[in-house]
C-alpha cells in the first residue's frame, strides 16, 4: 500500500479517510508479521544471552571458589554445611539423594526406551503364559515427567553452587550467612513469591505441562487405535501424520490421507469463519444493546439487563441442549412459526448453511449478553471531565461519540477481543450440543466422525473420543495452536490499545 | 483443492452476507434513533451552565430538553427492548413450561394441555437414571474446585501484580503460550493416566474430574491480576514502612480489599463444572451412572430420536432443577460479578 502524506491524509473526505484506515489496518499485517519473524533471531539471542547470564555466576563459582564450593558441585550443600546453614544444607543433600535415586530407578529405564518407545510386545503364549512387554504410553509418559524433574533438578543444583559461592564470598565480609531463621522469614516477605507460587506451579507441571508435552510428540507417533497400548507398542514416524492433514500425501499411513487433508481444510476455513462471524455480530449487537439500556431517559434498566443476563446465569448446555431441541423440525420454533401462520424452516437436516446461520443466531442469544455487561460497565467508568471537556469545545453528541465513547470502549475491549476470537474458534459447546457438529446431512468426503457444521476443536473431541485416533487428534491439536497463535500475533502488534497503553490512564 | 475451498468461501459468504446484513439493519435503526436524539441538541449552540454541569457518561444522551422526536425514539427503543427480552426469556419459559407438561413430548403445541409435577418426581425417584446421584457428584466437584481454584488464580495474581521477581515476564509469556493450546489436547494423556490408575469407570472418577478442572487454573490468572493492579501501591509501601512482611500485607490489606474479585472468582470456579460437557464426558461419559455429572446425565437422557420423545420433559424438569443453584447464585453476586468483570480491566 502506498504511503501519503499527512497533507494528503488531511485532503481526504471522511469516508476516504476511514477505507483508507481499514485498509491500512490490513496492508500492515504481512509488515508485523515479517517484522515479528526478523526479530525472532534476536529474541533468541536474548534469551541465549539470559541463559548464558546463569552459567556466568556458575563458571565465577567454580574458577574462584575455594574446595567447598567446588565439592558442593558433587555432593549439594557441602558449601552449606560449611558455612554453618545445617538446615539448607540437609534440603540439598536430600534432594540430591532422592533425585539419584529417582534416576536409577525410575527415570534413567525410561529415558533410555525413549528412542524407540518401546520393543518388546505383550503377547500371551499358547500354554497361557503372558508376556509383559514395553508400554509405550508409560515409556513417553515417565519420559517426560523425568525430563521435567531434569530440568527442575540443574535448577537446584546451579542455586546450590551459587549458594556455596556466595556464602564464601560473604563469610569473609560479613562472618555471618543466612541461617535457617532468615529464609524462612524471607518466604514471607521478600521471597513470598516463591511459597505462593509453589503450589500452582506444581498443578501446572503436573497437570497441564508434562500432559502437553506428551501430546505434542504424539503427532510424531502412530498411537491410535490400531495401537492401544499395553497391548500393542507406537512407535515414532516423524512428520507423516502431519503430510497427511496438510496435504494428503501419506507415506506410512494405511488411512487415506486425501480424506483427512480434505476434511481439516474445510473444516478451518469454517472455523475462521465462524469465529469472525460469532465475534464482530457479537461486538455490534453488544454495544448497541448497551448504548440503549444505558441511555438516560430509558427507565427499568435494571429490568432490561436480567432479561438478557439469566442467559449467563444458566449452566450452558441446558439452554444450548434445549434451544437446540427448539430448533429441530418438529421443535416448538417451528410451531411458533406455524401459529404466525409461516412456512417450518428445516434448520437442521435442511442444509449446511442453514444450520451455520442457526448456529450464528444462537451464539448472538448466548453471548451478547456478556458483551452487554461488559460495555455497561465500561459506560459507567468514563471519566465525566472528558465529556464535560468536550462539551465546552463545543463537540456535539456525535462527535463525543466518535472521539470518547467509542474509542475508550474499544481501548478497553480490544485485548478482551482477541481472547474472545480466539474463545470462539475453540467454542466446542455451542457447535456440539447444538448440532452435534452436523447439519444432519451425511458427507462421505468428510473424514471418519466429522461433520460439516464442525469446528477445529470439536472434529479434535470426535477425533479422540468416538475414533481414538491420538496422533491425528494432536496434529490437529498443534495446527489450533498455531492458528491461534498466529492471530494472537496480528492483533497484538497490529492493535493500537496494547501499544498506547497510556492514553486514557 | 482450490476450487472446493472457493466452493465452500461461496456457501459461507451467503450466510455472511445475510446474517451482517441483519445486522446492518440493526445497527441502522439505532442510528435512526441515537441521530434522531441528537438532532435537538445540536440547534442548542449556545452552552449554559446547566448544560455543561448535566453532562457525563451516564447522561451521554442528554435529554433533560425532551422533544417530541425523543419520546418517539425513547418508544422505539422500548420497543426494540421488548422484544429482545422475550426472546432471549423466552427459552426459559419454555423449559419451565415443558418440565411441567404431562405425558410424553410433542412439540405440535406450546402450550401443555396438562400440568402436572411427575416429571420432577419421576427424576428423584427413578433407579435407572438416578438424577440424584448426579446432582450429588456435581455439587461435590463444584465445592472441591472452587475452593482449589480459587487459591490458586489469587496467589498467581497476587505474585505476579504485586511482586518483582526473575523470571516474571518470562512465566507470564510461557503461560500466555500455553493457554494457547487446546485445552482438551492434554486431556487425552490425563485420560490415560486416570485409566491407568483404575480410576475411570469407578467413584474415582469424580475425583480425576476435579484433577482435570484443577490443572490448568493458573494460566487464568489474568482478571484477579488486573485487579490486584488496581490496588494502589502505596497501601503496600506504607504497611512496608510500618514493618509488614509480603504475607502480611497480602492477608490483611489486599485480600480484604478484594472481595469482589474472590466472590468472582468462587463464582466461576463453583458454576464451570455445572456447565461443562467436553472434559466431563470424556472421563466420566461411559462410566456407570452413579459415576455422571448433571451434565452427562442429562445429555445421555435425550441423545436417541426415541429417548429423546421419552425424557424431553423430564430433561427440562432435570434443566430447572440444576439451573436453580447457578441462578440463585450468580443473581445473589451479580453486584460483585460486575465490579469483577470491569474492575479488572479498567482505569477510570
Amino acid at each position: 500500500m502506498r504511503q501519503i502524506s499527512s497533507l494528503e491524509y488531511l485532503s481526504m473526505s471522511r469516508v476516504t479517510r476511514a477505507w483508507y484506515k481499514f485498509l491500512s489496518f490490513f496492508a500492515g499485517i504481512p509488515r508485523a508479521i515479517g517484522r515479528f519473524f526478523r526479530s525472532l533471531p534476536a529474541k533468541f539471542a536474548a534469551l541465549g544471552r539470559k541463559i548464558g547470564d546463569m552459567f556466568v555466576g556458575v563458571w565465577d563459582a567454580i574458577r574462584y571458589g575455594n574446595w567447598k564450593t567446588r565439592l558442593s558441585l558433587l555432593f549439594w550443600g557441602t558449601g552449606c554445611f560449611a558455612y554453618r546453614q545445617i538446615g539448607r544444607g540437609i534440603i540439598y543433600l536430600l534432594y540430591e539423594i532422592l533425585f539419584v535415586l529417582f534416576m536409577t530407578f525410575f527415570g534413567a529405564e525410561y529415558l533410555g526406551k525413549l528412542g524407540t518407545l518401546g520393543t518388546v510386545e505383550t503377547q500371551e503364549l499358547p500354554s497361557g503364559f503372558k508376556i509383559v512387554g514395553d508400554n509405550s504410553f508409560a515409556i513417553l509418559l515417565y519420559s517426560m515427567l523425568t525430563i521435567v524433574v531434569i530440568v527442575f533438578t540443574a535448577v537446584v543444583m546451579l542455586k546450590s553452587l551459587k549458594d556455596a559461592y556466595s556464602n564464601q564470598l560473604g563469610y569473609s565480609i560479613a562472618q555471618r550467612a543466612a541461617t535457617m531463621k532468615d529464609d524462612v522469614g524471607q518466604l514471607l516477605n521478600h521471597k513470598f513469591h516463591l511459597t505462593i507460587l509453589a503450589l500452582p506451579s506444581l498443578t501446572l507441571a503436573l497437570f497441564t505441562i508434562v500432559p502437553l508435552m506428551f501430546m505434542i510428540l504424539v503427532a510424531f507417533t502412530n498411537f491410535n487405535r490400531n495401537t492401544l497400548p499395553p497391548e500393542h507398542l507406537f512407535s515414532w514416524v516423524g512428520f507423516d501424520n502431519f503430510t497427511a492433514v496438510l496435504t494428503g500425501q501419506a507415506k506410512g499411513l494405511s488411512q487415506n490421507a486425501a480424506k483427512w487433508s480434505y476434511t481439516f481444510w474445510t473444516i478451518l476455513l469454517w472455523t475462521l469463519e465462524w469465529a469472525v462471524l460469532a465475534t464482530v455480530s457479537n461486538l455490534i449487537l453488544g454495544m448497541i444493546l448497551a448504548l440503549v439500556i444505558n441511555k438516560k431517559s430509558i427507565k427499568l434498566k435494571k429490568f432490561w439487563r436480567t432479561c438478557l443476563v439469566t442467559v449467563v446465569a444458566v449452566p450452558q448446555f441446558i439452554s444450548l441442549l434445549l434451544v437446540s431441541k427448539m430448533f429441530l423440525s418438529n421443535g416448538v420454533m417451528n410451531t411458533i412459526l406455524g401459529y404466525m401462520g409461516l412456512e417450518p424452516v428445516r434448520w437442521m437436516n435442511g442444509s449446511t448453511n442453514l444450520t451455520k446461520a442457526m448456529v450464528v443466531i444462537v451464539n448472538l442469544w448466548v453471548g451478547v449478553p456478556h458483551t452487554v455487561l461488559t460495555c455497561t460497565g465500561i459506560l459507567m467508568n468514563i471519566p465525566d471531565d472528558l465529556y464535560e471537556a468536550a462539551k465546552i469545545d463545543g463537540a456535539n453528541p456525535v462527535k463525543m461519540f466518535t472521539k470518547i465513547t467509542f474509542p475508550y470502549m474499544m481501548f478497553v475491549l480490544g485485548p478482551s477481543l482477541i481472547t474472545t476470537f480466539v474463545g470462539n474458534i475453540n467454542n466446542f459447546n455451542i457447535i456440539f450440543l447444538l448440532t452435534g457438529g452436523s447439519s444432519g446431512i451425511p458427507n462421505a468426503k468428510l473424514a471418519s466422525s466429522a461433520g460439516d457444521v464442525d469446528l477445529l476443536i470439536t472434529w479434535l473431541y470426535k477425533l479422540t473420543v468416538n475414533d481414538s485416533q491420538y496422533d491425528i487428534a494432536s496434529v490437529i491439536g498443534i495446527l489450533i495452536f498455531i492458528v491461534v497463535a498466529f492471530f494472537s500475533l496480528v492483533v497484538y502488534s497490529r492493535i493500537g490499545s496494547v501499544k498506547n497503553e497510556e492514553d486514557f490512564q | 483443492m482450490k476450487t472446493l475451498l472457493l466452493l465452500t468461501l461461496g456457501k459461507s459468504a451467503a450466510i455472511a452476507i445475510g446474517v451482517i446484513l441483519g445486522l446492518i439493519i440493526i445497527a441502522q435503526i439505532c442510528a435512526v434513533a441515537y441521530l434522531l436524539i441528537t438532532r435537538s441538541k445540536h440547534s442548542s449552540a449556545k452552552v449554559s451552565a446547566r448544560s455543561v454541569l448535566h453532562v457525563g457518561p451516564g447522561r451521554f444522551f442528554n435529554s433533560h430538553r425532551r422533544s417530541a422526536k425523543n419520546a418517539i425514539v425513547d418508544t422505539f427503543i422500548y420497543l426494540l427492548l421488548v422484544v429482545i427480552s422475550v426472546v432471549w426469556v423466552f427459552p426459559f419459559f419454555y423449559l419451565i413450561l415443558t418440565s411441567l407438561r404431562a405425558g410424553t413430548f410433542t412439540a405440535s403445541t406450546l402450550w401443555p394441555k396438562q400440568f402436572t409435577f411427575d416429571n420432577f418426581v419421576w427424576l428423584f425417584t427413578d433407579k435407572e437414571y438416578n438424577f440424584l446421584s448426579w446432582y450429588i457428584n456435581t455439587l461435590l466437584i463444584a465445592i472441591v474446585v472452587s475452593v482449589i481454584n480459587t487459591l490458586i488464580t489469587l496467589l498467581t495474581a497476587y505474585a505476579l501484580s504485586r511482586m518483582r521477581f526473575k523470571g516474571r515476564k518470562a512465566l507470564m509469556k510461557f503461560m500466555l503460550i500455553l493457554g494457547m493450546f487446546p485445552g482438551f489436547l492434554g486431556m487425552i494423556c490425563i485420560y490415560y493416566i486416570l485409566k491407568m490408575l483404575g480410576m475411570i469407570g469407578s467413584q474415582m472418577s469424580i475425583v480425576g474430574l476435579m484433577l482435570v478442572y484443577v490443572s490448568g487454573t493458573m494460566m487464568g490468572y489474568y482478571v484477579s491480576k488486573g485487579f490486584f493492579d488496581t490496588i494502589s501501591k502505596s497501601l503496600d509501601e506504607a504497611a512496608m514502612i510500618d514493618g509488614a512482611s509480603r504475607a502480611r500485607i497480602f492477608f490483611s490489606i489486599i485480600l480484604p480489599l478484594s472481595k469482589p474479585i474472590i466472590i468472582q472468582t468462587i463464582l466461576g470456579a463453583f458454576v464451570g463444572p455445572w456447565g461443562d460437557y467436553m472434559m466431563a464426558s470424556y472421563i466420566v461419559g461411559a462410566g456407570g451412572t452413579n459415576f455422571k455429572t448433571v451434565a452427562i446425565g442429562l445429555y445421555q437422557m435425550i441423545d436417541t430420536q426415541q429417548k429423546m420423545t421419552e425424557n424431553f420433559c423430564r430433561f427440562c424438569a432435570g434443566g430447572v432443577v440444576v439451573s436453580i443453584l447457578p441462578i440463585v447464585m450468580f443473581f445473589f453476586m451479580q453486584r460483585y460479578y460486575v465490579a469483577g468483570v470491569t474492575g479488572g480491566s479498567v482505569k477510570g
